[in-house]
C-alpha cells in the first residue's frame, strides 16, 4: 500500500528523528511512504486563533499537496483533527467535497496502525519498559482515538502505568501556551505532579511533547520524553534511533 | 459584579503566584468531576443528554409560546409576573416591591442571576439589609468577595481561610471544626430567616404547563428563604422554562447528577404560589422574567445554544484551565468554559476580551455538558468573531499574516526552517514560552533534510 | 408579556428552525416491595434513617420512642389523633422534633414528598424531623411529579440539611434538620391524607 506522509510543521522542526521513526515503522510494515515536498502547515494555528481566512488559504494549499486517492498519515493527533474535523468548516461547494475526501483518508499514526492495519503486533522491543502515555486531547476527544496506542505499547512488552491525570490536558493548546503562559504551565505542572514512576513519557502529539518535555527540563526532571512513533519503532526494531531529549 | 474580563491574564498571573487557590479549586472540582462521572454511569446517559438537549432546543424555538403559557399558569395560582429587559429594569422592579411591602430585611438564596443583576449593592443602596443564606455564598459575602463557581461559591477557599474569616467575624476558635463554623453561621442565619420581610431566590426551572418554580439545593436555605418571609421574589432568566410537568423529574435529576453527582439534591422546592390556606408560607409571590442580554444570545446564530445551559457547573469541574485559578480570574459572573462562550455574544467581543482564548480547546467540557452545548466549537466561534470585529492584537494579526504567507510558499517555509536552526528567527512570544519551558530546541536537522538525505 | 419584549423575542428567535419536543426517558418501574427496599437504601445513602413499622401499634410505639424525654414536639395537622404523642405542641423553631406526614416517597432518588398544607416551617426548622409515609405511597419513580397539580408548594426531602461549602467537608444540620427519619407505616391503614 502506498501512503502520503504529512509530517506536520512541529514534527518536521522539533521531532525530525521521531518523524523518521514513523516512516521506518510504516515501511517495515510494507507501506510505501511518499513525502510531498511542498507541504507546509495545515493551518491549525491560524484557525484556532480565529483567523479563518488565513487558515482557509493554508488548508487549500494542503488540499492541493495531498490530492489523489491514497491515505495520508500524520504523526500528530492535533493536526489530524484539523484535517479530519475542521477543514470542512472552511469550505463550501466542490472544495468542501475535497475537504471531506481528505478527511476520510487522513489518519493519525496510531489510528492508521489500528484502524487500517488492524493493530498489528509490532515486536517485543519494549520489554520491561514502564511507560506513561499522554493522549493528546484532540486525538482523544475529537478523533476518538481510544486505547489503540496503549494496546500497541503493551503488546510490545511495555507496561502502561496508570496516571491520575492521564486524561487531562497538558496545557499546550497551541497559541494558548504563549497567550496565557502562567495558566498553561500550571496545567503542565498538574500533569507532572501526578506522574507515576516510569522509564519514559510518551504521546502521539508533538505539541504536547514540547510542553511536557520543556516543563520537565525546567523542573530538573531527567525523565526521557519520546514521541509514540519512536517507541513503536523501538518496539518493532529493538533499536533506539532517536530520543527527544 | 461588573464585567471586566479584559484583565484575565493579569488576574490569572496573580492568582497563580504565591498563595493561590489552585489546590483548593483543584480538589473541589475533581471531587465533583468524579461524583458526576459515577452518577452519569448509572443512566443511559447519552439518551438522557439527547433528550435534555432536544427539550431545550424545542423550548428555545418556541420561547414566545412557552413564556406566554408560563405567565398564564403562574398568574392562575396567584404568582405576580413581571418582565425586565435589562438589569436596570429588574432592579427597578425590586425597588418597587421593596417599597410596596415596606421591606427592611432580605434573605437571599444563591442565584447567579442576582449576581448578574448586582442585586445586593442595589438593595443596600435602598437601605435594605441583605443576607446570603447559602453557606458558601455567606462565606463569600463575609469576605467581601463574589462567588467563584456556579455551584460552589467558595470553592476557592480552604478550611483555614474560612477558619480565619470566622475567627475575625464571630470570634470562633482559630482551629474550629467545620461543624462549629457551620453552627456559628446557622445561628446568625436562623435569626435572619425569621426576621426577614422578603426572600429572594433564583429558579432552576419554571414549568410552563403548570407554573411550577423548581429549585434544587442541599442545605435547606432555599426552602426556608422561599417559605419563611412574607414575600418571595423569584428572579429567573427567560430561558429557564420547561415545557411540560413531565419534563421536571428528568431535568431535576439530570441537573443534580451533573452538578454534584447526586441523584437529587437533598432538598427540592416546587413552588406554585402564595400560601393560600396553608399554615405558613409567603403571602405574596412575585416572579421577574429577565432578559439582560439573553435575547442577544438567542439571536446569535452560534451562541444561542448556550441558552440550554442548566448552570450545573459540570464544565467548570471538568476544565483544566478553570482549575488553575478558579472563577475570579474571569472577571465575570459566569466563569469557566460556559462563561467564555456566553461572554462574546452577551457582552460583545470587546468586553469579553480574552475569555474565548482562555481555553486549550481540550474538549473536556463538551464531554460532560448535560445539554450538549458544543463549547469548543463556540470558543472557536468566539475567537473568529473577535478577529472579524477587529479585536485581535496588532502583534497577533502581524504574526498570523506573516506566518500565513510563509506557509503558502514552500521555499519560504524551508528558509524559515534554516533560520530557526541558526537561531536567526525572531520568534514572537519566545519569552512567554521559554520562561516556563526553557528554550526551544529544534532537531539538528529537519525531517525534510533527513528525508532528502536518505 | 410586554409588547416591546415580544417584538424583540420574535426577532431574536426568527433564525431558529423547528425543533421537535422529545419524550422523557422511560420511568423506572419496580414492584412495591422493590420500591420500598430501594427507597430505604437510597434515603439512607444520602444520610437519612428509615424505620419500617410492622403494625399500627408498632407505628405508634415508634413515634412515641422518638418523643421520649422531649419537652414537646411540633406536629403536622395531618397526623391522625390516634398517633399524636401526649406532649405539649411547640412551634417548629422551638421544638426539638417535628413530625410530618408525607404525601408520597420516591425510591429511585430516596425522596420524601412533603405538601405545604401541613406547614413548611414544620418541615424545616426543628433539628430533627420524623416523617410518616404510607407504604402504599412509596413509588418507584420521580415521574410521580407529573401528578402534582395543586397546593402552594411541595418539598422534596432526600436526606438531612447538608453542606460541603466549608473546605469540602460535609456538615449536616446547616439550616434545616440534621436528622431525618422516614417512618414507613405497615400500609393497612393510611396515616393521614395529604394532596400534592
Amino acid at each position: 500500500m502506498r501512503a502520503s506522509y504529512c509530517v506536520t510543521c512541529l514534527a518536521d522542526q522539533f521531532f525530525a528523528e521521531a518523524a523518521m521513526d514513523a516512516v521506518r515503522l510504516l515501511e517495515s510494515l510494507g507501506i510505501r511512504v511518499e513525502f510531498p515536498a511542498d507541504q507546509t502547515c495545515c493551518g491549525q494555528p491560524a484557525f484556532n486563533a480565529g483567523f479563518h481566512d488565513q487558515a482557509r488559504q493554508m488548508a487549500r494549499h494542503t488540499l492541493q499537496v495531498f490530492s489523489g486517492k491514497q491515505p495520508v498519515i500524520l504523526p500528530s493527533g492535533s493536526c489530524s483533527t484539523m484535517l479530519k474535523a475542521h477543514y470542512a468548516e472552511l469550505f463550501s461547494g466542490p472544495e468542501l467535497e475535497g475537504a471531506w475526501d481528505l478527511a476520510a483518508r487522513s489518519f493519525e499514526l496510531s489510528q492508521f496502525l489500528c484502524e487500517v492495519l488492524g493493530c498489528p503486533r509490532l515486536g517485543d522491543g519494549l520489554r520491561g519498559k514502564r511507560v506513561a502515555y499522554h493522549p493528546g486531547c484532540h486525538g482523544l476527544r475529537e478523533l476518538g482515538i481510544g486505547d489503540g496506542p496503549k494496546r500497541l505499547l503493551e503488546a510490545a512488552g511495555a507496561t502502561v502505568v496508570p496516571w491520575e491525570a492521564e486524561l487531562e490536558c497538558c496545557g499546550f493548546g497551541g497559541l494558548f501556551a504563549v497567550k496565557l503562559p502562567e495558566v498553561s504551565v500550571g496545567m503542565a505542572d498538574r500533569k507532572l505532579d501526578t506522574l507515576p514512576e516510569v522509564d519514559v513519557l510518551t504521546s502521539g502529539d508533538p505539541g504536547c511533547l514540547l510542553q511536557l518535555a520543556g516543563r520537565l527540563r525546567v523542573r530538573g526532571n531527567p525523565l526521557p520524553v519520546r514521541h509514540l512513533a519512536s517507541l513503536l519503532w523501538e518496539a518493532r526494531s529493538g533499536r533506539r534511533d532517536s530520543d527527544v531529549r | 459584579m461588573s464585567a471586566e474580563p479584559k484583565g484575565y491574564r493579569e488576574r490569572s498571573r496573580k492568582l497563580l503566584a504565591g498563595e493561590n487557590p489552585r489546590a483548593a479549586v483543584t480538589k473541589a472540582t475533581l471531587h465533583h468531576f468524579h461524583t458526576r462521572e459515577r452518577a452519569y454511569a448509572e443512566l443511559p446517559i447519552e439518551e438522557w443528554r439527547s433528550y435534555a438537549e432536544g427539550v431545550k432546543n424545542h423550548l428555545l424555538s418556541h420561547l414566545e409560546h412557552y413564556l406566554d403559557q408560563a405567565e398564564r399558569s403562574l398568574t392562575a395560582h396567584g404568582v405576580q409576573v413581571h418582565w425586565a429587559e435589562t438589569a436596570q429594569e429588574a432592579r427597578a422592579e425590586l425597588a418597587r416591591l421593596v417599597s410596596r411591602y415596606q421591606v427592611k430585611r432580605v434573605v437571599k438564596a444563591k442565584s447567579m442571576l442576582s449576581e448578574e443583576l448586582e442585586v445586593n449593592p442595589w438593595l443596600e443602596s435602598l437601605g435594605v439589609s441583605v443576607l446570603e443564606s447559602d453557606l458558601g455564598e455567606y462565606v463569600v459575602q463575609l469576605a467581601g468577595e463574589t462567588p467563584s463557581h456556579i455551584v460552589g461559591p467558595a470553592f476557592h477557599k480552604t478550611l483555614a481561610d474560612i477558619q480565619a474569616l470566622f475567627a475575625r467575624e464571630f470570634g470562633t476558635p482559630p482551629q474550629a471544626a467545620p461543624d462549629v463554623l457551620a453552627a456559628a453561621a446557622r445561628s446568625r442565619l436562623r435569626q435572619a430567616f425569621l426576621e426577614a420581610d422578603m426572600g429572594i431566590s433564583g429558579a432552576n426551572f419554571v414549568v410552563a404547563e403548570t407554573g411550577t418554580v423548581a429549585l434544587i439545593e442541599n442545605e435547606g436555605n432555599i426552602r426556608i428563604t422561599t417559605s419563611a418571609p412574607r414575600v418571595h421574589v423569584v428572579l429567573v432568566g427567560i430561558e429557564k422554562l420547561l415545557p411540560r410537568q413531565r419534563d421536571l423529574a428528568p431535568f431535576l435529576t439530570l441537573t443534580a447528577r451533573a452538578a454534584t453527582g447526586q441523584r437529587l439534591g437533598n432538598y427540592v422546592s416546587l413552588i406554585r404560589g402564595p400560601k393560600g390556606g396553608d399554615p405558613d408560607g409567603p403571602e405574596a409571590v412575585h416572579l421577574i422574567f429577565v432578559d439582560n442580554g439573553r435575547l442577544r444570545l438567542l439571536a446569535d446564530e452560534r451562541s444561542w445554544e448556550t441558552l440550554r445551559c442548566l448552570r450545573c457547573g459540570a464544565c467548570l469541574n471538568a476544565c483544566p484551565v478553570y482549575r488553575q485559578t478558579g472563577g475570579h480570574a474571569y472577571g465575570w459572573v459566569y466563569s469557566g468554559p460556559i462563561g467564555a462562550v456566553m461572554a462574546p455574544a452577551m457582552l460583545g467581543s470587546r468586553a469579553a476580551g480574552p475569555l474565548p482564548y482562555a481555553s486549550s480547546l481540550c474538549g473536556a467540557c463538551a464531554e460532560v455538558c448535560p445539554v450538549k452545548i458544543p463549547i469548543p466549537a463556540l470558543l472557536l466561534a468566539g475567537r473568529q468573531r473577535a478577529v472579524l470585529e477587529g479585536e485581535a492584537t496588532a502583534l497577533e494579526r502581524g504574526v498570523i499574516s506573516a506566518y500565513g504567507q510563509a506557509m503558502l510558499n514552500p521555499a519560504l517555509y524551508r528558509a524559515g526552517a534554516r533560520a530557526l536552526r541558526l537561531g536567526r528567527m525572531a520568534l514572537p512570544w519566545l519569552r512567554a514560552w521559554s520562561d516556563g519551558r526553557g528554550g526551544l530546541q529544534p532537531s539538528p536537522k529537519s525531517f525534510r533534510e533527513l528525508w532528502s538525505e536518505r | 408579556m410586554k409588547e416591546s419584549f415580544r417584538a424583540r423575542l420574535k426577532q431574536a428567535a426568527a433564525h431558529l428552525g423547528e425543533a421537535p419536543l422529545p419524550e422523557p426517558p422511560a420511568p423506572l418501574q419496580l414492584s412495591p416491595e422493590e420500591a420500598l427496599a430501594l427507597f430505604a437504601r437510597r434515603f439512607a445513602e444520602s444520610g437519612g434513617s428509615v424505620e419500617l413499622a410492622g403494625s399500627a401499634k408498632d407505628l405508634r410505639a415508634r413515634i412515641l420512642a422518638h418523643c421520649q424525654g422531649l419537652p414537646g414536639v411540633a406536629i403536622s395537622p395531618l397526623l391522625p389523633a390516634r398517633l399524636r404523642p401526649e406532649l405539649p405542641e411547640l412551634p417548629p423553631e422551638q421544638a426539638p422534633l417535628a413530625i410530618s406526614v408525607a404525601w408520597a416517597a420516591v425510591a429511585e432518588t430516596g425522596t420524601l414528598l412533603l405538601a405545604s398544607q401541613e406547614g413548611r416551617r414544620l418541615q424545616l426548622l426543628a433539628p430533627a424531623h420524623l416523617v410518616l409515609v404510607e407504604r402504599a405511597r412509596v413509588v418507584a419513580s420521580l415521574s410521580i411529579l407529573e401528578e402534582v397539580r395543586s397546593g402552594a408548594a411541595l418539598g422534596l426531602h432526600s436526606g438531612p440539611s447538608r453542606s460541603a461549602d466549608i473546605g469540602g467537608i460535609t456538615v449536616v444540620g446547616v439550616h434545616g434538620p440534621g436528622q431525618v427519619t422516614a417512618l414507613v407505616s405497615s400500609g393497612r391503614r393510611a396515616p393521614g391524607k395529604a394532596t400534592g
